[in-house]
């Protein structure tokens, strides 16, 4: 871990500390607490221009979900887990030729958060601010020779959505989020629809 | 509604600095249309010796300092300075019966550059040197030079400072000016990416004799030069690589990841084959980043042990005892004879049989373990050194073989203006 990874580990635990101070400082008399769970899919867009290697064609785009549960208490902030499945960049089947000879390259850099979630309500805008960690999974399948990697990395998600739809306890949602994945330095933009369900 | 406000924009601010990274670069300048060496001729070959050596200013006000070292690697010359600027690296060519000189220079521990000419006059000691004769008196211009200013001028600059020669270097084979990761760290900022071929290739410009290498595996178990664990944002541009070295394989490696600039990976054969036939190196540092590669790196070295004596050099490779991993798998290679540097204690070194101990800087002068270590035909290298005023220091008062440095271009300097 270099010392802007230690930086920014300091800086995600205070913003964590803060966000908790704030929740209890703000707290609003007491209402029923209620757990939202919510599923959306989103089109996927990697938005960080790396180096790009002659002869190769990357497809920074994809599609993406997500799972996420909130606790809806009495106080200022909601608060709930996420997970999910965001694609960063790929590589289907195409051919390339290097010092190595030719090969057909398949590839795949994909990440799945793991994050802490805070929500706020503006009557029909809802904003997200998730804090944690990216379990990056890297496959690459050229030469007739396989490498697999999965690693972790610091990062951070915002999200706004908006109602279009509710009925009952179920509501939906469209939203535009944004995954920025410090240590691996990416930043990927989902635009999607989600379905809450309200217990 | 106003305190939510409030609240979302702090997590939009604190989240916008958490997103910023640490990534500086600098522009190194060059010289365009006022180049004077784009009709120059090229530098006699039997010049080039003459020109290296310390040369001497009485000009309090000079930026590059009161002394300046001259040294080639190549045909490219480097001036070592002491003040405003460390370092210039400049291409040379003869204009007119002059000799010039122009290239960059560089402050190492900030990001300031700029462009520098050297010009040495027919009547101030050039004639002597193209005929390939050491003139009575050499005088040099030393000129920090404006973009655009004009061509046929030597004296255009705002900074120009007479150097006279002095002296020869004198050059002591043993004592050991090792450049870190190959040359310098990417946070360092030069043109060429930490532990690349490239690196390798200018080390010797930046005033070293040796260079020390960072060695992990490949998937395939092939030795690659590469510091951290990971394949993390301050190495490489991965594109679709990303996490751990060993989990790829050299083929993807070579040919999906770049290193910062624009460099494949090099494995340690060809690091010691750029080692062996480009440069005039004479110590290769192996700092080993795991016990696993012992087994892998033995062939390689003992085939370049053999053909550097082929090609009648005396290289050292060393191979850096970083654990106890590591020696204790070194000992079981122990008829293998592999020379290398301890950086344990010195009974460790002694146990090892290492032809070199390596204590770090922090340990101080260490005079009578390096004397105790000498009388048993081990040398010492301290490492890492990088401030001016601790090199000068251990320079001094200590009896290190050697300095392994970020910053080789002032132990240089103050190593040949000490000898």
């Amino acid at each position: 871990m270099n010392i802007t990874s230690e930086i920014k580990m300091k800086l995600s635990i205070t913003i964590f500390l803060v966000l908790l101070i704030c929740n209890s400082i703000f707290a609003k008399e007491a209402t029923q607490s209620s757990i939202n769970l919510q599923i959306g899919m989103a089109y996927s867009y990697n938005l960080t221009s790396e180096l790009q290697i002659e002869g190769i064609d990357y497809d920074n785009s994809g599609f993406a979900f997500f799972v996420r549960g909130m606790l809806q208490s009495e106080y200022f902030l909601s608060i709930g887990v996420e997970s999910g499945f965001v694609p960063i960049k790929n590589i289907y089947n195409k051919a390339i030729q290097n010092e190595f000879g030719s090969t057909n390259v398949k590839s795949n850099l994909d990440a799945i958060p793991i994050l802490l979630v805070f929500g706020m309500d503006f009557e029909e805008l809802k904003i997200y601010y998730g804090l944690g960690y990216y379990n990056i999974i890297a496959r690459i399948s050229a030469f007739e020779e396989m490498s697999r990697s999965s690693d972790f990395s610091l990062g951070f998600m915002f999200a706004s959505e908006y109602n279009i739809l509710k009925y009952k306890s179920i509501y939906s949602d469209i939203f535009l989020k944004i995954y920025q994945i410090s240590d691996a330095n990416r930043t990927i933009l989902n635009a999607g629809i989600s379905f809450n369900y309200k217990f | 509604m106003v305190k939510k406000i409030i609240f979302v924009f702090l997590i939009i601010l604190l989240q916008f600095l958490l997103s910023c990274d640490n990534i500086f670069s600098i522009v190194y300048p060059e010289f365009s249309d006022n180049s004077m060496l784009v009709n120059a001729s090229k530098l006699p070959e039997i010049t080039i010796p003459l020109i290296e050596g310390i040369f001497k200013t009485d000009d309090k006000q000079s930026k590059m300092g009161d002394q300046i070292v001259l040294k080639f690697n190549k045909d490219k010359l480097s001036v070592f300075c002491s003040k405003s600027m460390d370092l210039f690296i400049m291409n040379s060519g003869v204009v007119d019966s002059g000799i010039v000189f122009e290239g960059w220079g560089r402050d190492l521990e900030t990001t300031s550059v700029t462009l520098g000419r050297i010009f040495i006059h027919s009547g101030k000691g050039a004639q002597s040197l193209l005929e390939g004769i050491m003139p009575d008196s050499l005088i040099i211009t030393f000129s920090l030079v404006v973009e655009n200013q004009a061509k046929s001028s030597q004296n255009s600059s705002n900074f120009s400072y007479e150097y006279k020669f002095i002296r020869k270097l004198n050059e002591n084979k043993n004592f050991h000016i090792i450049a870190h990761r190959a040359g310098a760290r990417n946070s360092d900022l030069f043109t060429a990416s930490e532990n690349s071929l490239e690196m390798i290739n200018i080390a010797e410009s930046f005033g070293a004799n040796g260079i020390e290498i960072d060695i992990r595996l490949s998937l395939d178990k092939i030795p690659v030069l590469f510091h951290d664990n990971f394949l993390s944002n301050r190495l490489v541009d991965g594109d679709i690589l990303l996490g751990a070295i060993e989990n790829y394989t050299l083929k993807h490696l070579k040919s999906f990841c770049r290193l910062k600039n624009g460099e494949t990976i090099p494995t340690l054969e060809e690091a010691l084959n750029e080692v062996l036939l480009n440069t005039k190196l004479n110590l290769v540092w192996l700092d080993i980043k795991s016990s696993d590669v012992i087994e892998y790196i033995i062939p390689i070295i003992q085939k370049y042990e053999e053909l550097a004596i082929k090609n009648n050099r005396n290289i050292k490779f060393l191979t850096g005892i970083t654990s106890i991993e590591v020696f204790e798998k070194i000992q079981l290679h122990s008829e293998k004879k592999l020379a290398t540097i301890c950086e344990l204690d010195k009974q460790t070194a002694k146990r090892a049989k290492s032809k070199f101990w390596a204590p770090q800087w922090t340990l101080g002068y260490l005079n009578t373990d390096i004397q105790e270590l000498e009388n048993e035909e081990i040398q010492s290298l301290v490492w890492t050194l990088d401030d001016r005023k601790f090199i000068i220091e251990f320079l001094e008062n200590s009896n290190y073989h050697g300095i392994l440095s970020n910053y080789s271009p002032i132990v240089a300097y103050e190593y040949y203006i000490r000898n």
